[in-house]
């Protein structure tokens, strides 16, 4: 007995230090670039630079909290920018033709609530790899957004942009839209007994299924809340720059998505993330492209250096994982 | 009793071979709609347009049998092909040398993605993901995005017929042929699968596991370079849309084949190859029936679509 | 000094976390003998095996083969020592043919010219497998074969390498009997062969049957050292267990509840086949067949864990009414305990307290989770279960196996269910977990909670079952009455002796 008691203590005891050094330590030296920064380029801290970072990171943080509950589940969802991307286009299209803001939001919403359907219901229900479910989807999705288009851009009603892409008071309509996301997202995923099933299907999906979790259903309605997020990411990335095109989405918004959620807590094992982490991760990431333009470092080079930072993200997600177990 | 096992196994061949089967009935629909699809002419067309696909295919495979995607092989067929473009073009290389380097320039790529999944034990789409956004930020850099004409030496290459076909058709062919032989009936081959259809088993018994997953990142990588060859023989220039997500359509050609994502199952032929050309195949055949492009892009999703849900279906017999 | 048998490993050690695994160990063997190595889950044998096989190194200890000092520290040791492990789960790869599988190691002596000798190769394995009477084509693919099958691929593995010292670990879990007895045949062969067999298991008929020598192992220590020809069942018990267990028996009459769960015609292709039977209230109902017979298969399928081609359930419900019930609305009501507590039982990356309270989240769900509550809840069952763990936030991996089973067995009782599924309830569990394990089902029992359980242990089917359904095949043959339980009884109909249904 008092072996077990002990080793259970010890055990515990050193995993909790391993954490809470890696946290430290993660923070210290978060700490200490941002001071850099303020030496370097003062500027970067100008209150307008801050909300139009927030502002850009906005539309990759709803993203990244659907991103964030697919892989909770243990998923992965590849269409996640590509379905922002159709639904965006699709819905300009009908705000174009009827000029009603309306119909335009409920086309957009249903493209979306239709790609999630039809990736939660490949990966529950067919059981095709959600890799492979998703890479299907932003296939189509991509093949459709250019077929609507036809590479041109689409411009949205002023009402539209109205709505959803001005300031209300000193609060950008995304930035409240984000905010107001992502609480309800991390309430349903920490408070809710529909969260802790998600985590537990993460974690083991087999034995969730013996405790009586109907985990397909589960998994359905996870790869669903992640279709309405990118169908609220469209709504408001068209609002803020007033067009739909092709350029919504590219790979480096679909690599954006996934580090973000990453960055923001989430590991591609399964079983751990908050959904607010998707903010602190995609504000992180766009405030990195945002120093690197102040810097006068053109858009190529940022992606060069963006790829190699997600790659240390990547690293990142293996040692907090090693940390975490040991 | 009897009867009904017989007609399980009988479905179980039929989804086993369901992609041949498609394939036939493909070709089948094609000629019917178009009499030009079953000319001499019209299928080496289809060869030659499938030898880049086939070459970073037959990579791909390698890294799939070990159980690792590699989703760089698009940008990095591009990197290597650009990388050597320029220099022989601006620098005035050797062509001849620059051809040559293009494959080994996949295969540092290729060393790269390999040792930071094995050594530094990173999740490997991830990791090859990211090599992507860098190796086409690099590209664009060195190239601003102007196509790149190749010398007459490189083009030269597509004059020599071999058999009435073009030298690259038959060169990709031979080394399909070689790669698959090299798959099935060498200790390195084997090996290889071992580590992909039961990565702790192999380790257990003493298999240098990392070794054979970089060796397979490797060939990955080199494979990739050696589509950019085949490409800058096949329409003499580098243009800004080369590679560009080739790395889903080899991912789509080669499962559609029927290698597996969980990894050890696998060919290069007939598998891989199968893949390739039925892809291959319906584009050209769209393409003839006046069909957009985005149509292509949705019949291939739906098709991969459709082979995966007979994949799992015969999982579950 | 004087090193008296071929093969001696004298005063291991190994720690592990906490763990004193092999604690001064020291174990002789002859040539052209074969010795057992007994104890239960945890006595310290797999570690043994393990550290031979090279796949884990000792902290301290010295190995004599054929009276020289030698040291294993890796497989390559391990090899050069010709010490072959047949593993419990046979390692095999299953993309690659029969002869690849068996010449994995040899590969390169079939290379020529940098291409596979498949002619010469499919020959010799031919011939290696036949000389262990193994009935299996070599160009096979190993996925299609069957586990004894693969099994046999691990033998002729250690027979290519001529290996001197040949080490079983529990090799008969998952063998059909046919499988079983050959495996018996190879080993008796591998002794004439003067060869050193290591055998490890915890069934004490195996060790009865073919060893010449046993070593008893409890706690990383050894316990007793016993010529098979000179020792009593008795002994040995007592040095696996310890020291006189209490056993927990069902003294209750039989009774004759109202049924509660009813299940019709239930057929999931190819492991269940028609199976009908009804369990009532109050009653310990057991599965009993060998292991492959489908026990588990069945209640999966009554789940829909895996889909039955066709069946029907029913359910009594509050008002008392039999009602058709589908899988998976029944594994919401019911509480199943599940075979293998690592791979679909727990959640080990989680702390206790969540996962006491997984099965039935709704409880301490208005909206949102109750968290206090759910904390206090788990407290009440950790004292209720005995678990000993220091808090409820412990994560449940750090748990030994007797407590990680409690902790599944206390998620289910908090579900309160009126039928409780129980398959192997003390598999990997030490003695004093298991009688409290067998007193919780009782009390259950005793409850009014109808309980169906599958159990490998024949002990545990004759002191906790009211009732005993046989099955073979996938399918039920025979059930058994309270009175007229017994282990012959049991043994013979499994086997489909009595009857004389063979196929």
């Amino acid at each position: 007995m008092s072996i077990q008691r002990y080793c259970a203590k010890k055990k515990n005891a050193f995993m909790n230090r391993r954490d809470k050094t890696f946290i430290l330590a993660s923070l210290a030296a978060g700490a200490a670039l941002l001071l850099a920064i303020a030496f370097a380029k003062p500027g970067f801290y100008a209150a307008k630079n801050i909300s139009s970072i927030l502002i850009q990171c906005s539309a990759v943080a709803i993203m990244a909290a659907g991103q964030i509950y697919v892989m909770v589940s243990g998923g992965i969802d590849l269409s996640i920018p590509s379905v922002m991307m159709l639904s965006g286009c699709i819905g300009a299209l009908v705000m174009r033709q009827t000029n009603n803001i309306l119909l335009g939001i409920l086309s957009i919403m249903a493209v979306a609530v239709l790609a999630g359907l039809f990736n939660g219901f490949s990966v529950a229900k067919l059981k095709i790899n959600a890799f492979v479910a998703t890479m299907i989807t932003m296939l189509v999705a991509n093949g459709l957004s250019l077929k609507v288009t036809k590479s041109s851009s689409i411009p949205v009603p002023q009402e539209f942009t109205g709505l959803f892409g001005k300031y209300y008071g000193p609060v950008h309509a995304n930035i409240a839209v984000m905010i107001l996301c992502l609480i309800v997202l991390q309430f349903v995923l920490t408070k809710t007994g529909f969260g802790r099933c998600i985590y537990a299907i993460g974690t083991n999906e087999k034995s969730a299924q013996a405790c009586g979790i109907r985990t397909d259903k589960v998994k359905i309605q996870v790869f669903l809340i992640s279709g309405i997020l990118s169908g609220i990411a469209a709504i408001v990335l068209t609002a803020r720059i007033a067009s739909s095109s092709l350029s919504l989405a590219s790979d480096s918004t679909s690599l954006d998505v996934i580090a973000a959620a990453i960055v923001g807590g989430a590991s591609i094992k399964g079983g751990v993330g908050t959904a607010v982490g998707a903010f602190a991760g995609a504000f992180i990431i766009n405030g990195l492209s945002n120093l690197l333009v102040l810097f006068g470092i053109d858009y190529y080079s940022i992606q060069i250096i963006k790829g190699m930072v997600f790659i240390f993200i990547t690293y990142f997600d293996t040692i907090r994982a090693k940390a975490r177990r040991a | 009793m009897n009867n009904s096992i017989n007609i399980k196994n009988l479905k179980l061949t039929a989804l086993n071979h369901a992609v041949y089967i498609f394939g036939v009935i493909t070709i089948i629909v094609f000629s019917s709609l178009s009499e030009h699809f079953l000319t001499s002419t019209n299928w080496i067309t289809i060869l030659r347009n499938s030898t880049l696909m086939l070459s970073i295919g037959i990579g791909l495979t390698f890294a799939l049998i070990v159980g690792e995607l590699d989703l760089s092989v698009g940008a990095n067929c591009r990197f290597a092909a650009s990388v050597s473009a320029l220099l022989m073009v601006n620098h005035g290389w050797n062509p001849y040398l620059c051809m040559i380097l293009m494959p080994l320039l996949g295969g540092f790529i290729g060393l790269i993605n390999g040792l930071l999944v094995t050594r530094v034990k990173l999740n490997a789409w991830l990791v090859t993901l990211s090599m992507k956004l860098a190796l086409v930020g690099i590209v664009v850099k060195l190239t601003n995005t102007v196509a790149i004409n190749m010398p007459q030496e490189v083009l030269n290459f597509r004059n020599i017929k071999i058999f009435g076909l073009s030298s690259f058709i038959v060169f990709i062919l031979a080394v399909m042929i070689l790669m698959q032989i090299i798959l099935r009936y060498s200790t390195f081959g084997r090996k290889l699968v071992a580590v992909g259809s039961n990565y702790a088993a192999a380790e257990k018994l003493g298999i240098n596991v990392k070794n054979y997953k970089l060796a397979a990142f490797i060939i990955s990588g080199f494979f990739a370079g050696l589509g950019g060859m085949l490409i800058s023989v096949n329409l003499g220039s580098i243009t800004r849309e080369l590679g560009d997500g080739y790395e889903f359509t080899a991912v789509s050609a080669v499962v559609l084949g029927g290698v597996s994502l969980a990894g050890g199952e696998g060919s290069v032929f007939p598998k891989a190859f199968a893949g390739v050309l039925i892809l291959t195949v319906i584009e050209n055949g769209l393409t003839m029936m006046g069909a957009d492009i985005y149509l292509f892009q949705i019949a291939k999703a739906l098709i991969i679509f459709v082979m995966m849900y007979i994949d799992s279906i015969k999982n579950k017999m | 000094m004087e090193r008296r048998s071929y093969f001696e490993a004298v005063n291991l050690h190994k720690y592990f976390p906490g763990v004193h695994a092999l604690n001064d160990v020291t174990i002789t063997a002859d040539k052209g003998s074969v010795l057992g190595i007994i104890g239960i889950n945890g006595a310290g044998k797999s570690t043994f095996m393990n550290a031979l096989a090279g796949e884990l190194a000792i902290d301290s200890g010295e190995y004599y083969i054929g009276g020289e000092k030698t040291e294993i520290r890796n497989q390559k040791d391990s090899e050069k020592n010709r010490i072959a492990l047949i593993h419990q789960e046979a390692v095999v790869f299953k993309d690659l043919t029969v002869a690849e599988n068996v010449f994995i190691y040899n590969l390169k002596d079939y290379t020529k010219a940098g291409r596979l000798q498949y002619k010469k190769m499919y020959e010799d394995a031919s011939r290696y497998l036949s000389m262990i009477g193994a009935q299996v084509n070599p160009r096979e693919l190993a996925k299609n074969i069957t586990v004894g099958e693969k099994q046999m691929i691990e033998i002729a593995r250690a027979l290519v390498r001529d290996a001197e010292i040949v080490l079983f670990d529990e090799p008969t879990s998952s063998l059909s009997l046919e499988e079983k007895e050959n495996l018996f045949r190879i080993i008796h062969q591998l002794k004439e062969q003067q060869k050193i067999v290591m055998y490890i298991t915890h069934f004490l008929d195996e060790v009865l049957k073919i060893c010449d020598r046993t070593v008893v192992m409890r706690d990383g220590e050894v316990t007793g050292d016993f010529r098979i020809r000179e020792v009593s069942t008795r002994e040995l018990i007592t040095g696996i267990a310890g020291h006189e267990v209490e056993t927990v028996v069902n003294q209750g009459e039989e009774n004759e509840g109202e049924e509660v769960l009813k299940i019709e015609n239930l057929n999931c292709y190819p492991a269940v086949k028609n199976i009908n039977f009804s369990v009532h209230k109050g009653e310990i109902l057991g599965l009993w067949g060998l292991l492959g017979s489908g026990r588990t298969e069945i209640i999966r399928s009554i789940f829909a864990l895996d889909k039955p081609d066709s069946g029907a359930i029913y359910k009594r419900n509050k008002e008392g009414k039999m009602l058709k019930i589908s899988g998976h609305k029944l594994l919401e009501e019911c509480a199943y305990v599940t075979e293998d507590r690592h791979y679909d039982g727990l959640f080990m990356a989680m702390p206790i307290w969540k996962n006491i309270t997984m099965a039935n989240i709704r409880n301490f769900s208005n909206g949102m989770m109750d968290v206090q509550k759910e904390h206090e809840y788990s407290i009440k069952m950790i004292e209720e279960m005995q678990i000993k763990t220091p808090d409820e936030n412990v994560l449940v991996e750090t748990l030994s196996g007797g407590n990680q089973q409690k902790v599944i067995m206390a998620r289910c009782i908090g579900k309160n269910p009126d039928v409780f599924f129980i398959d192997e309830p003390t598999r990997g569990v030490d003695v004093n977990a298991k009688s409290f394990i067998h007193r919780k089902i009782l009390e259950l029992a005793r409850q009014g909670c109808a309980v169906v359980m599958v159990s490998s242990e024949i002990e545990e089917n004759l002191n906790l079952c009211d009732r005993v359904l046989i099955v073979r095949n996938g399918t039920i043959t025979d059930e058994v009455r309270k009175t007229d339980i017994s282990k012959q009884n049991l043994m013979d109909l499994c086997l489909g002796i009595k009857e004389g249904q063979n196929e």
